[in-house]
């Protein structure tokens, strides 16, 4: 039996790094990337890509990823449209031109950061309400894009990946970003936080999750799920969370961040009915946290992950616990060579 | 000839039901791809300029449309920002086409019977088709009902007619003008979408007829009392929003685009139809009403109508006061930085005539005084002459802006100056372009020749020079190439692929003139060199015949002596008062590339030998849609090569002092030659000294100089 073969947007970032040796194994991919040292030479930026003649590639595909995408919370509105919404937009035609059936986009749990609901189901997006920052209201369009797309694949899937963390063989990091930034802002006030005498006041709400996903669990999983895509008959809109089942506790994440750090407390207490926007600008002032990386943190409602059993079952993604050593050991190792 | 078309469709709504689609109209193949842009008007410009050297139109859709009330025209801003994005292709918004078309159409179905106005017409935003509103109101004397009260403010009342209500609307367009478009069309969305529930989703008991486009009808879904039972009436196509639309149940659905139109694809709007409408008749810029109605044939009847409700004969107040603001807040807010300079003067005395009371001023002046008048305000320290902005690379699409700076000194009064003199105030331009983010400077017209052509200069610059020669060069050949070959009365042979023929460079052992004998001499079989100096001339021969062995060299000092045996001439000097050669000894038929400034040959050298084609040198046309806010005194958009060389090093971020000093690197001439073919830049037309010199009046010169032959 001939493998399937795949075309791949976004190879070369942090998780297509771990997704497309994964894909490898059992099938044939095909990266495609600006500067023509992969596969494919293309850029979602060009009209079709800056792939005029498909005649060779027509029919060659069984399933289109894109994982390509700009992720920054600090980038302009413009900006996020180009690399999130346009460059999906040419995927999907890029997609429909080569004739792939089965389309798979990785967005992020950002794009439902501003839906109200007890648990947020995987299809939802609030376009009406405002988003915390342009990235994450750049993915909610894509995403409404991709699902009203006209014409092109027979069945598109969304993938909405939780906040990523390094691996959890050794936990290794590229930047600093959205957990990582919690050590940092927490490690300046040392002496500060052993003095109280009380216990801790930190920002945060008890009901809320931290939906930390290892990369390399994540990379498994959309692996799984292009592998079930490829034998599915099933046509139209589907969208998975990848977050895991339970999540980490914001206390039991800062109750970590303490731990590391060696700093001697009296308990945390959690607050979250001071005004958001008087704790984000304290946190900023005072420790250099950033701003839309605690919004993140005070604002991550539940995710509804029920409908993933049937490809990942229910226990595909570690819980903090499992991982919390080499966690650390990953951020030690980032912190001490850049 | 081009017969497959890319269109890029931006709408400025949602980016829902986004998509690709092809269609055949009329032997052309098109493919429009459609994006919706959120209500974000930086997103749609930042959409134009990415594709803009991709596609051949932009469909610029669920724009606001100019609204037009008492025959003046209101505009947003925002639209303004959107439409003046520079584009080297059309950006097509179907203003024109949609009224012209929407009014033929209502009149005919109004005439029929097929639409009863007065069964009553409820327009959810009358504003957006307000021709069809006043059509109807007016001429058909039917029953209008409003909902733009309730969309723009939330007001909950279904508005009839009352005296009062234009300048009502009037006022509201001013407030509308000021707020931005994004929030605007967000919270007019969101009414829409609920204006089943206001107090207007009681009260459509009183009218028949909805009329709206099918994005806003759309929006009236959850609002079923505005759809069920009723006619809508709509002017775009899409399939699938009609399957979406009919499962309201209205009673029909018109369409008021013409049939021949919607069915050439499952989708279609009047913004896609202009971009069609505008590649087949090959036409860029927007079609005037005319030549719509032409295009629909309009009868002679309607025509009057539709001239009525469609046209406008002056912009508004607020249309007035938005452009005179747009252009203050481009200009505080230093729009377009510029990314090259260049340095230009006046050519001659009649140039001051330009600065305003000078004209008036200088009718006192004897002549004889002019030259002290020359040299009196050459004191004058140089000023900004004007921008050259938006030029656009057609092979990366990189865009570069350009300053221009005059010197206020001809080329007389430059020669008589000390060389220190003239070089201390092109180098305190240079530091002003760099202050300004200029990277490159080029030197123009005789602010190259002085002292040591720009190597000084150069030398004592932040920013890199160039003299701009080495597309000049290039330009002068490329020019008088497509010359002789219009002219036709040279041979080539078929074995070298040289003219059989002779050419002659007056001026031979200059930097211009130097490089045009060594190219000319590959393609000529016999070259005639000219120059004062004749060790200079005989350095010259030796290198030419070393890289033409097959070219026969002549040497001169007297260009008279061949000038009756030369069949293409080039001159490239810079004598300011004495003649270097006799028009009347040129040989009839004989094509003639003037590059010398002051040139050569004069108007009325030109008017003597009508046998004569005489050309000014190449001068080229850059690419993209770029304006310029001044006068270079050439024609159209026709700028000198050797602004285009400072522009080309520019677009191809070379930095550096391509062309510098007195001798041209004829390598360097070829180089800038595939990168102005690289990035688009074109020779303009032939120009003659009276302008452009048609292919007719080239006709009419060769069978003059057949005749004398």
């Amino acid at each position: 039996m001939t493998r399937p073969r795949i075309l791949v947007t976004g190879g070369t970032g942090f998780l297509g790094r771990q997704v497309v040796p994964l894909l490898r194994q059992s099938c044939d991919v095909d990266v495609l990337s600006r500067s023509g040292s992969s596969e494919i030479k293309g850029d979602l930026t060009q009209w079709n890509a800056g792939i005029d003649a498909v005649g060779s590639l027509k029919g060659r595909y069984q399933a289109f990823l894109h994982l390509a995408g700009l992720y920054d919370l600090r980038a302009s509105q413009t900006e996020c449209y180009l690399h999130n919404v346009v460059a999906t937009n040419q995927a999907l035609r890029l997609c429909q031109r080569l004739e792939i059936p089965v389309f798979l986009n990785t967005s992020s749990v950002a794009a439902a950061i501003n839906v109200d609901a007890e648990k947020v189901n995987p299809f939802q997006v609030n376009l009406n309400a405002a988003f915390p920052d342009a990235y994450s209201e750049s993915k909610a369009i894509a995403e409404k894009l991709i699902q009203t797309w006209e014409g092109g694949p027979r069945l598109k899937i969304n993938l909405r990946p939780g906040v990523l963390v390094g691996d959890e063989s050794r936990g290794e990091i590229e930047r600093i970003d959205g957990p990582y930034y919690a050590p940092i802002a927490v490690g300046k006030l040392k002496k500060v936080l052993e003095s109280i005498p009380g216990p801790l006041i930190l920002p945060g709400d008890e009901a809320r999750r931290l939906p930390l996903v290892p990369v390399d669990a994540c990379a498994r999983a959309i692996v799984k799920i292009i592998q079930a895509s490829l034998v599915s008959e099933k046509s139209g809109y589907q969208s998975y969370h990848l977050v895991p089942e339970e999540g980490l506790a914001i206390r039991d994440f800062y109750a970590s961040v303490l731990r590391h750090l060696l700093i001697h407390h009296r308990g945390i207490k959690l607050v979250h009915q001071v005004p958001h926007l008087l704790m984000k600008k304290v946190s900023k002032w005072a420790l250099g946290f950033p701003e839309a990386q605690l919004t993140y943190l005070l604002a991550f409602p539940r995710y509804e992950t029920s409908m993933n059993h049937e490809i990942l079952g229910a226990d595909w993604c570690p819980e903090f616990s499992s991982y919390e050593r080499t966690f650390w050991s990953g951020y030690e190792k980032f912190v001490s060579n850049r | 000839m081009k017969n497959s078309f890319r269109i890029a469709e931006i709408s400025f709504g949602r980016s829902v039901s986004d998509g690709a689609f092809e269609f055949d109209f009329e032997g052309s193949h098109f493919e429009v791809q459609r994006f919706g842009t959120n209500y974000n008007a930086d997103n749609v410009q930042a959409l134009i300029r990415q594709f803009r050297n991709d596609v051949d139109a932009f469909a610029l859709s669920s724009l606001p449309p100019v609204i037009r009330m008492k025959n003046q025209s209101y505009v947003h801003r925002n639209y303004l920002d959107i439409l003046g994005t520079p584009s080297p292709v059309p950006l097509c918004d179907g203003s024109g086409l949609k009224e012209i078309s929407n009014l033929n159409s209502l009149i005919r179905l109004v005439e029929s019977g097929a639409i009863k106005p007065q069964d009553g017409v409820f327009f959810p935003m009358a504003l957006h088709s307000i021709e069809l509103e006043e059509y109807i109101r007016k001429s058909s004397g039917g029953k209008v009902f409003f909902g733009d009260a309730y969309a723009m403010f939330g007001l909950e009342q279904l508005v009839r007619p009352f005296p009062g209500l234009m300048t009502m609307s009037q006022v509201a367009m001013n407030i509308a003008g000021i707020k931005d478009l994004s929030e605007l069309t967000k919270a007019g969305e969101s009414r829409l979408l609920q204006m089943g529930e206001s107090e207007l989703g009681s009260k459509t008991d009183q009218f028949q007829y909805v009329f709206g486009d099918l994005p806003a009808l759309l929006l009236l879904r959850s609002s079923p009392q505005f759809l069920r039972g009723k006619d809508l009436v709509i002017w775009s196509h899409h399939d699938l929003y009609e399957q979406i639309l009919r499962k309201a149940e209205p009673r029909s659905i018109v369409n008021l685009m013409p049939e021949e139109y919607k069915k050439i694809s499952p989708r279609m709007n009047y913004s896609i139809l202009d971009a069609v409408l505008r590649l087949k008749h090959k036409k860029t810029a927007p079609l005037s009403m005319e030549e719509w109605e032409s295009m629909f044939a309009l009868r002679s009847d309607v025509l009057p109508v539709v001239r009525r409700y469609a046209s406008t004969s002056r912009p508004s107040t607020q249309a007035q006061l938005t452009h005179g603001v747009r252009k203050v807040t481009r200009f505080l807010k230093k729009e377009n930085p510029p990314d090259f300079a260049f340095i230009i003067h006046a050519l001659s005395h009649r140039d001051f005539e330009q600065i305003p009371g000078v004209k008036q001023a200088m009718r006192f002046l004897p002549q004889n005084m002019n030259d002290g008048f020359d040299r009196l305000i050459s004191k004058a320290p140089p000023i900004v002459y004007g921008h050259v902005n938006h030029v656009i690379s057609e092979s990366t699409g990189r865009e570069v802006n350009g300053i221009l700076y005059g010197l206020f000194a001809t080329p007389k009064v430059l020669r008589e100056t000390p060389p220190e003199v003239t070089y201390a105030k092109i180098e305190k331009i240079c530091y002003d372009a760099a202050s300004r983010g200029a990277k490159i400077i080029g030197l123009g017209a005789y602010t190259k020749i002085i002292g040591d052509s720009g190597v000084t200069i150069n030398r004592n610059s932040p920013i890199p020079v160039t003299t701009g020669n080495s597309l000049s060069a290039s330009a002068t050949l490329w020019g008088l190439y497509e010359a002789i070959a219009k002219m036709g009365l040279l041979k080539k042979d078929p074995g070298t692929g040289r003219f059989d023929g002779m050419a002659m460079v007056v001026g031979a052992t200059g930097s211009i003139g130097s490089v045009s004998a060594k190219l000319l001499s590959l393609a000529f079989k016999k070259i005639c060199l000219v120059a004062p100096r004749m060790n200079r001339l005989e350095e010259l021969a030796q290198e030419i015949r070393r890289m033409s062995p097959d070219c026969e060299v002549i040497l001169t000092t007297e260009a008279n002596h061949f000038a009756e045996i030369a069949d293409a001439l080039v001159t490239a000097t810079s004598a300011l008062d004495q003649k270097i050669i006799d028009v009347m000894k040129l040989k009839p038929g004989c094509v003639v590339c003037d590059c010398s400034r002051p040139l050569d040959f004069t108007a009325e050298d030109a008017k003597k030998r009508p046998d004569v084609l005489i050309i000014e040198s190449g001068e080229v046309v850059l690419p993209g849609p770029y304006e310029m806010d001044c006068d270079l005194g050439l024609p159209g958009k026709t700028v000198y090569a050797c602004l285009a060389e400072t522009a080309l090093l520019s677009l191809e971020g070379r930095h550096e002092a391509f062309t510098i000093g007195r001798d041209i690197d004829w390598i360097k001439v070829k180089e800038i030659y595939k990168l102005a073919l690289k990035h688009g830049v074109r020779l303009s037309s032939i120009e003659g000294h009276m302008g452009t010199i048609k292919d007719r009046e080239i006709d009419l010169i060769r069978e003059l100089a057949l005749s004398k032959r």
